[in-house]
């Protein structure tokens, strides 16, 4: 598999058009982070759960499939599962109902942080995402590096695979002993080493063009009427779901 | 070692992200432009390290390579896993956004401690002082999961299969395998590019010169 085909596979749905592939992607991701925050200082699982559900509508409305969105969910299940059995049993036999309760809670709180999160990445093209970091006047070197690591990943990926392969055609077979630790390790090494190697040339090829430690990037859109609206109504509804947690009379 | 949004109690969660703040803060001062394609390469292999699958009984384990990281970037090691962190939450939402801060701490005060060990033991062997820094890195983080979670709720640490124990249990394992996976690729970095074993170390070196 390619450099090029894993980031397709990361842009999937990052083409497509909807309410929130068009929102400002630095509004986007003030309004998610809030969103976040919020739904994390629910105490009351039927809120966490109504969260839950807006942000299941949100992802569904901007036409991201909600298989994609179960797969991605699998990945953090099976932790979740474990963490609610030891809740509720952690003590021996006989289901706690506070341990339930507890884990309800979590897991809820959990999928809507992951359910935004996927939103947020999937609904416009990673290096859109990563231009409106570099946009947001953040400290520019970590935010380079972030573009930096974002680009290696890749190619990590990429050569790790190729090596995986490579293993399989000498029969290699992973077991859990000093061989096979042996071996992943220098791995690591060798392919640290490359890598670097290929970043030092990178850097003095950047440097050579005039590269200050400084990424100039095109002009951030502008953010208009109806990227502030999905903001507030965003910031609202996140801020009403505490109110009623509070029990606030509304 | 990850853990995500709404397990730990706002407190916790707010305290570390300061501390975290702070510590980021420290990792980037007096950061040059040479240094962003190391620290960027480390997160990037911080983040492919769960790639690894070593088979253990009906399940399987990954390095998480918050000792090599600590070795190869010394003080710098909290920003690349902080990085690491921050594209594992937003590519396969591993941990989480709100417990950043955490998992920062959780991986990035080990790495610290792991680099300047590996540092202070330079008389000895590399593979010795391989294999501790990644031990280190591994007992450091799992102790401090352990202490958010103490931290957060009682249930956490409630009966013998409590999510404590159980986080305990797990990563026994990794700390053996840790070990020798960071020793082995320290020696064999130490053998080809000894310069790449620690930003500071290096300059340390070049400012006795």
């Amino acid at each position: 598999m390619s450099t090029l085909h894993i980031q397709q596979e990361v842009d999937t749905y990052a083409g497509l058009d909807s309410w929130m592939h068009r929102w400002e992607p630095r509004l986007k991701i003030g309004a998610g982070l809030v969103f976040v925050v919020g739904v994390v200082l629910l105490q009351s699982p039927l809120l966490a759960a109504v969260a839950l559900g807006i942000a299941v509508a949100a992802a569904v409305s901007s036409r991201l499939p909600l298989s994609f969105l179960i797969t991605r969910w699998l990945w953090v299940l099976p932790f979740l599962a474990i963490m609610a059995l030891s809740l509720s049993m952690g003590g021996g036999l006989g289901a706690s109902g506070e341990g339930l309760t507890l884990a309800f809670l979590v897991s809820m709180k959990a999928l809507t942080a992951l359910t935004i999160m996927i939103t947020l990445v999937g609904t416009q093209p990673l290096s859109a995402l990563m231009n409106a970091f570099t946009q947001m006047r953040l400290p520019h070197l970590p935010v380079m590096a972030l573009l930096l690591a974002c680009r290696y990943l890749f190619c990590f990926r990429d050569e790790l695979q190729v090596r995986q392969r490579a293993f399989a055609a000498r029969a290699f077979q992973p077991k859990p002993n000093r061989r096979t630790v042996s071996v992943y390790g220098e791995t690591t090494a060798s392919m640290l080493l490359g890598a670097l190697d290929r970043s030092e040339q990178v850097h003095r090829a950047m440097v050579a063009r005039g590269f200050d430690g400084r990424l100039r990037t095109s002009p951030p859109r502008a953010i208009n009427y109806t990227d502030l609206a999905k903001g507030v109504f965003s910031v609202a509804s996140v801020t009403l779901l505490l109110l009623v947690d509070r029990g606030f009379p509304i | 070692m990850h853990i995500a949004d709404g397990v730990l109690g706002t407190p916790v969660v707010a305290a570390a992200a300061v501390v975290a703040a702070g510590t980021l803060v420290y990792a980037a001062r007096g950061m040059k432009s040479e240094d962003v394609p190391r620290v960027g390469l480390l997160a990037a292999a911080f983040f492919v390290s769960s790639l690894f699958r070593i088979p253990m009984g009906i399940t399987s384990v990954h390095p998480v390579l918050i000792g090599l990281t600590g070795v190869m970037l010394g003080r710098r090691a909290p920003l690349a896993i902080f990085l690491g962190l921050l594209l594992q939450a937003m590519l396969f939402g591993h941990g989480g956004l709100t417990t950043l801060g955490v998992n920062t701490l959780i991986m990035g005060l080990p790495a610290l401690f792991a680099g300047w060990a590996f540092a202070a033991t330079r008389r000895y062997p590399v593979l010795p002082r391989g294999f501790m820094a990644g031990v280190v890195g591994v007992i450091g983080g799992t102790l401090l999961v352990v202490a958010f979670l103490s931290l957060s709720s009682e249930m956490y640490s409630q009966g013998p299969f409590s999510l404590i124990n159980l986080v305990l249990l797990t990563h026994l394992p990794i700390v053996i395998i840790e070990g020798f996976l960071t020793g082995f690729a320290a020696r064999l970095l130490y053998r080809t590019r000894p310069e790449v074993l620690g930003i500071e170390e290096q300059r340390r070196e070049n400012r006795a010169e």
